[in-house]
């Protein structure tokens, strides 16, 4: 049995509106991030793994069962949305509890797994509180705590970052770590890039209903040609290092820093660019750090998709 | 690369029968009805002409008062008139509760989105309007069926296994006149609830399509010269029905035949689940 959430050929239309289109991923156990602008068909992928949305087109499995073996399926997957959908006038424990009783666990269970997600997300004090009362971090939480009540072994969280503290920011991506960690599979759909490298081991990047990329950023950066990578060198002589790398084929750019320590190159090829550098290195160039510039999800997505549709 | 270790664990503990699920909307669907107290008085009000009926009937099979007013039987006859007007009043106090009860059932789900935390669990579409119809059919069917069907077997322990052998027609109209009547509106309740996210439009809107329907039958049938009109009279056609069920001859309600009736209102149903089915989408759909 496959332990990864399968894509298909998967295409989804809402009439004659596209929503996905042909669609095949296989994404691994860990966290994983679905970046894309609004309208891109995050939701629509993360409906269909969740098993609210059935595919026009394709086969969707999650972990080798298939949606329609409901009872095992809906076992195994955690959703939460990114709306406030909290029924009037339950306390934090009782709203964890109302949902997890669907699941047919007894009182019994109801209750420990309720608490074991509660105190997971740090909620214990205000459980008892309504949640009409809640900041939104604290909705957020809790909202996470009705996800992983149930022990599922795939967690889909809309926007799971919004609202949160800096505080409660890294305790929950702790969290997604952890559960990654214990091998189960965290898909989260963000608009801050620049968390997205912090937070996730994959990232899909979607545009109009297509997977634009998809896999680990490093790797996603390397394949794009169109775009020479840029690194960030700081030294101590960064004018006469200028002048050298000029005479090189595969750079494309040399920047100068304002500073006046350090230049930033644009190359066609990192892997030659590197080595190139040891050897200058080696000639009496005293080089303090080496870093690509744009070697995360925010540069790629800009590359990709387009810095006018970021972050909306 | 992170490697991963597969150590967590999933539930493994006993469960309960998937088919008494729906019934966890109920839990906190109750609570929340009757956080008003306005709203708890006057469903306990509701029971007093229950009460009231049915020391009616004890009084009317008493020796002593039967002496006291020189009767020799009851002072009331009690056949399917009587049921049928017993019914009637409940009905109205009924479709009152649903207007107040049903708007706060499925328009807040929608209203925040929350439906899709319900269909991402073991719990389905069907489950959840059976767990939500319930609260509106077990408050309905506790002012309406059983108060009715209390009011038979006290008669029939005042008079004994004949006259509950000779009037079973009468507790076999009480159910079947009830359950359409709860059938109809639960329905109505939740499609319109399901319709209109706004609560007080909502409950206005339940008892709006007995009078919209009622002026519409009436204009089709002075407009067309018939009685079909009324097949789109629920109140019409609920009457219909009960008076067949009772045995009560009913004039006024004879224009359409009792099979008809029992489509019509067969056909609501249906139409009203059509409209629950629409409305409760998990996802917003683009168009």
């Amino acid at each position: 049995m496959s332990a990864d959430i399968v894509f298909e050929n998967v295409s989804k239309f809402y009439g004659e509106i596209l929503g996905v289109n042909r669609v095949n991923l296989s994404i691994p156990p860990g966290v994983t991030s679905l970046v894309g602008p609004n309208g891109s068909g995050k939701t629509t992928l993360m409906n269909m793994i969740a098993g609210l949305l059935r595919p026009s087109r394709g086969r969707v499995v999650v972990c080798g069962v298939a949606p329609e073996e409901s009872e095992r399926f809906f076992r195994m997957v955690g959703y939460s949305t990114q709306y406030d959908s909290f029924p009037r006038g339950l306390t934090g424990f009782e709203f964890v509890e109302s949902y997890l009783r669907l699941y047919g666990f007894s009182a019994k269970d109801t209750k420990r797994l309720a608490w074991e997600a509660i105190d997971r997300v740090g909620l214990r004090e205000a459980s008892g509180r309504g949640t009409a009362s809640y900041s939104k971090g604290m909705r957020q939480r809790i909202r996470l705590a009705q996800a992983i009540a149930h022990r599922p072994r795939v967690l889909i969280l809309d926007e799971p970052l919004n609202g949160l503290d800096p505080l409660a920011r890294a305790e929950t991506i702790a969290l997604f770590q952890a559960l990654a960690a214990e091998g189960s599979h965290v898909l989260i759909s963000t608009h801050i890039l620049h968390e997205v490298d912090l937070i996730s081991d994959h990232v899909i990047m979607m545009n109009q209903g297509y997977v634009v990329a998809e896999g680990r950023i490093r790797g996603m950066r390397d394949e794009i040609a169109e775009h020479p990578m840029q690194v960030l060198i700081r030294c101590d002589k960064p004018e006469y290092l200028a002048s050298r790398l000029f005479h090189e084929n595969q750079v494309v750019e040399v920047r100068l820093h304002a500073d006046r320590a350090g230049l930033l190159v644009r190359t066609k090829n990192a892997d030659g660019f590197y080595k190139l550098l040891n050897h200058i290195a080696l000639n009496g160039v005293q080089i303090e750090s080496v870093a690509p510039a744009d070697d995360d999800a925010q540069s790629v997505y800009e590359y990709l998709i387009g810095s006018e549709e970021s972050t909306k | 690369m992170a490697v991963y270790k597969r150590t967590y664990k999933g539930y493994a503990g006993p469960l309960t029968h998937p088919a008494t699920r729906f019934l966890v909307l109920q839990r906190y669907a109750f609570r929340a009805v009757f956080k008003s107290r306005m709203l708890l008085m006057a469903y306990m009000a509701c029971f007093i002409p229950c009460i009231l009926v049915i020391c009616v009937l004890y009084l009317n099979q008493n020796a002593t008062v039967l002496a006291l007013i020189q009767q020799k039987a009851g002072f009331i006859k009690v056949n399917g008139s009587f049921f049928l007007n017993f019914l009637a009043f409940q009905s109205v106090l009924a479709g009152v509760l649903t207007a107040f009860i049903a708007p706060s059932l499925i328009s807040p789900d929608l209203t925040n989105g929350a439906l899709g935390m319900y269909m991402s669990r073991p719990f389905s579409k069907a489950e959840y309007v059976l767990g939500k119809g319930a609260v509106i059919a077990f408050l309905t069917g506790a002012i309406t069926m059983l108060p009715a069907m209390l009011m038979f077997f006290v008669q029939s322990s005042l008079l004994g296994w004949n006259w509950m052998m000779n009037n079973f027609y009468l507790a076999n109209g009480t159910f079947f006149s009830c359950a359409i009547l709860i059938a109809v509106l639960t329905l109505l309740g939740l499609a319109m609830s399901a319709m209109v996210r706004w609560r007080i439009v909502a409950g206005a809107l339940i008892l709006a399509v007995f009078a919209i329907g009622k002026g519409f039958a009436a204009m089709i049938d002075s407009i067309m010269r018939t009685h079909n009109g009324d097949y789109i009279d629920i109140q019409i056609l609920l009457t219909k029905v009960s008076t067949n069920l009772f045995q009560v001859p009913a004039p006024i309600v004879d224009e359409i035949p009792i099979v008809g009736a029992w489509i019509a209102l067969l056909a609501i149903c249906g139409f009203l689940l059509w409209i629950l089915n629409r409305k409760l989408r998990v996802c917003e759909v683009a168009r």
